[in-house]
């Protein structure tokens, strides 16, 4: 290896009129773009700049930090239309989510199929009582104390491909849902996509249990899949942390940086 | 048990927290007896990664012993020395299956906020704020390690645990920043920033066959460190033109491999004007990140070469040079550590004696001194490379 004078030695290889030549259009190049952009954004700010910051657009990522606790960096703010928006589904009582899960699917289909097992990935249920082959009693926690009840038939029950069902009699949540599964590409196990129709709005089923129903559909395939995969589900249960920001010790505070 | 928690911007407090409890099957608890300070914590510190709660206990480069397992626990056995992948993989998701564990589906319990910024999570992370999952670090006398089997590594005998503890994050992801970049013999590789990662990235950059190895950076111990250690020509920023300097040294062709162990805190201190002009986006918020080594690392490289990139970055970037590198052919290679993929080679290059990361080990301090050292760390004084805590000594 050269001697640790390299960047002298290279100093003296490259010459001062390269340097000069070949980078002085960049410290023009750059005090354009910052006279030009940065500075009239400053100024633009202060007068009440209407970005619209990340987090509000739904990236809790970046707006978590301003709810998590004092930063002295702002929440990263963007133009209008910079982050691509979902877009709002056409019928709102209609709900569909999917996940890829590494395993064949008769085991996805196998737990699935017992109903008795749902609590598990829909945690806003109390239980669900298999009545017969094709009919189960399902018990919700209701927000307001109050279990909710309705009562599911099953329809098409096609083995490792498809079930569907849908609430039977009186219940204050109507609604039919499916489970699909396939194939997925390669080795990637099997796609499964859950439908949920309801037929009242988002709104009021997430006044009823708590949650949307795209919320519902996505949790419980998420859990679906932990569970196959892993046997577990992540969790921060009985996670120790410090006073979160109580009862200050400034003895060890790590002040004065910066 | 003690505990090193953020509070807040550059705000670390040692504190009293619960221990740590078994909670799923596949957990253990590891009694800590090293656990590093990373560059990604300066991130943190700085209040670059926003989903951080006071009380948070930060860390995730670290090394124990195990005292406890759940009852699903295969490999493991409560004794063992062992070294933890500071990302968690679930060990069987399609990508934990395919080795990019960094990717894991299951491994963070709060998806949504990085599903709502990303389109997608990523796998949860050690005491890297809750966008990672939110898990309690490792700056801490007790450590819960979930899917214990998959991310832990029994380490060998004759292996120190000055050595082992970096396998944890900095040896790794030093080596898969070369491993990505598909080096080939006769290959110039260019390394931004001679942290701990960019040390490590330049060992095994030499490791996998690059023929010559520079590395860039200010501080001239770090330079020094490079170059004595990890075998780099030194390249200091601040006095020498990048590009320049990369040109001259390549026969004009510019490096074959460039690797930006940077990220998102990166200062273009030779170019005031840049330097003022990221750093007030950043701070009215409209760039979250500063990308001068990218656009450096783009100009610079050879036609057709590739850039590799460990260095953190976390939300949006401005002025990126998307046709230099369009049109100059770059690939470019990117992610978090996939450790969990490279522990048992990494050992295998230690009790070879071909690799020793012993050495950035500048510091071994005691938790309570953590304000202290993260201070020491983020100033880069004393010639600090890593501080290494040690919570029970
Ligand atoms: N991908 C991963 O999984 C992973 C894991 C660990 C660390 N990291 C990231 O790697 C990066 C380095 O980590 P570290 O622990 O070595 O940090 P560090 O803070 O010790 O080192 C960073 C170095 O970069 C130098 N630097 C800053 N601006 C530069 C510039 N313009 N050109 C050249 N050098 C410059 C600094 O002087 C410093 O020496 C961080 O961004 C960290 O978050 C990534
Ligand atoms: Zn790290
Ligand atoms: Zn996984």
């Amino acid at each position: 290896m050269a001697s640790n004078s390299l960047s002298a030695s290279h100093r003296a290889a490259v010459g001062p009129a390269l340097r000069a030549s070949g980078r002085a259009g960049m410290a023009g190049r750059w005090a354009a773009m910052l006279g030009g952009t940065a500075l009239g954004l400053l100024g633009a700010r202060r007068g009440g700049w209407g970005g619209i910051a990340l987090g509000a657009v739904g990236a809790g990522l970046f707006l978590a930090g301003a709810t998590g606790g004092p930063l002295a960096l702002p929440t990263v703010v963007l133009p209008a239309g910079i982050l691509p928006r979902r877009r709002p589904h056409r019928t709102p009582e209609r709900t569909q989510s999917v996940v890829t899960i590494a395993a064949p699917a008769e085991e996805v289909y196998r737990f699935w199929r017992n109903f008795a097992n749902l609590p598990k990935l829909m945690p806003w249920l109390d239980r669900v009582d298999v009545l017969s082959a094709t009919e189960s009693q399902w018990i919700a926690k209701g927000t307001d104390g109050e279990p909710v009840r309705w009562r599911v038939a099953l329809d098409r029950v096609d083995e490792n491909e498809l079930l569907t069902w849908h609430t039977a009699g009186e219940t204050p949540l109507p609604h039919r849902a499916s489970l699909m599964l396939k194939p997925a590409p390669g080795d990637r196990g099997t796609e499964v996509r859950l439908t949920l129709v309801h037929r009242h709005p988002p709104a009021e089923v997430a006044r009823l249990l708590g949650l949307t129903p795209e919320r519902q559909a996505h949790d419980a395939l998420l859990r679906l899949k932990q569970r196959i995969e892993t046997g577990e589900l992540s969790t921060l249960d009985r996670q120790p942390h410090g006073n979160r920001g109580l009862g200050l010790n400034p003895a060890s505070r790590l002040g004065g940086v910066e | 048990m003690r505990a090193l928690c953020w509070n807040g911007t550059n705000d670390l407090r040692v504190e009293r927290v619960p221990d740590p409890v078994l909670v799923n099957p596949h957990d253990v608890i590891v009694k800590v007896s090293l656990s590093s300070v990373c560059g990604s914590d300066l991130h943190l510190l700085g209040g670059y990664v926003p989903t951080m709660q006071p009380g948070d206990i930060i860390g995730h480069e670290f090394l124990g012993e195990i005292v406890e397992k759940g009852p699903e626990v295969r490999y493991l056995n409560r004794g063992d020395r062992i070294v933890t992948v500071s990302i968690i993989g679930c060990g069987h998701c399609g990508h934990c299956q395919h080795g990019d564990s960094s990717l894991c589906d299951n491994s963070n319990p709060k998806p949504e906020a990085a599903r709502a910024a990303y389109g997608h999570c990523g796998a949860g992370i050690f005491g890297y704020s809750h966008a990672f999952g939110g898990y309690a670090g490792s700056h801490a006398e007790y450590v819960r390690v979930p899917y214990a089997d998959f991310n832990g590594f029994r380490v060998p005998e004759g292996i120190t645990d000055e050595q082992a503890v970096f396998v944890s994050d900095a040896v790794p992801t030093g080596y898969m920043a070369a491993d990505m970049a598909g080096i080939k013999p006769g290959d110039v590789v260019a390394v931004w920033g001679c942290g701990g990662v960019g040390q490590m990235a330049m060992r095994s950059a030499y490791l996998l066959g690059a023929e010559r190895v520079i590395g860039i950076d200010r501080f001239p111990d770090r330079l020094r460190a490079a170059q004595m250690k990890a075998g780099a020509e030194p390249l200091d920023y601040t006095r020498v033109d990048v590009f320049d300097a990369l040109q001259s040294m390549t026969g004009g062709r510019g490096p074959d491999v460039c690797i930006d162990a940077v990220g998102m805190e990166a200062d273009s201190g030779a170019n005031a004007l840049e330097d003022l002009y990221d750093r007030a986006k950043q701070v009215v918020g409209l760039q979250s990140d500063r990308p001068a080594v990218l656009r450096q690392m783009i100009e610079a490289c050879r036609k057709g070469g590739t850039l590799s990139i460990v260095g953190v970055y976390g939300g949006v970037i401005d002025k990126f040079p998307m046709g230099a590198a369009m049109n100059k052919g770059l690939t470019f290679r990117m992610g978090q550590q996939n450790g969990q993929r490279y522990a048992e080679r990494l050992f295998g290059h230690i009790v070879k004696g071909e690799l020793d990361p012993s050495y950035l080990m500048t510091h071994r301090w005691s938790l309570d001194d953590g304000p202290k050292g993260y201070r020491m760390f983020k100033d880069k004084a004393d010639d600090c490379l890593r501080v290494v805590f040690a919570p029970h000594a």
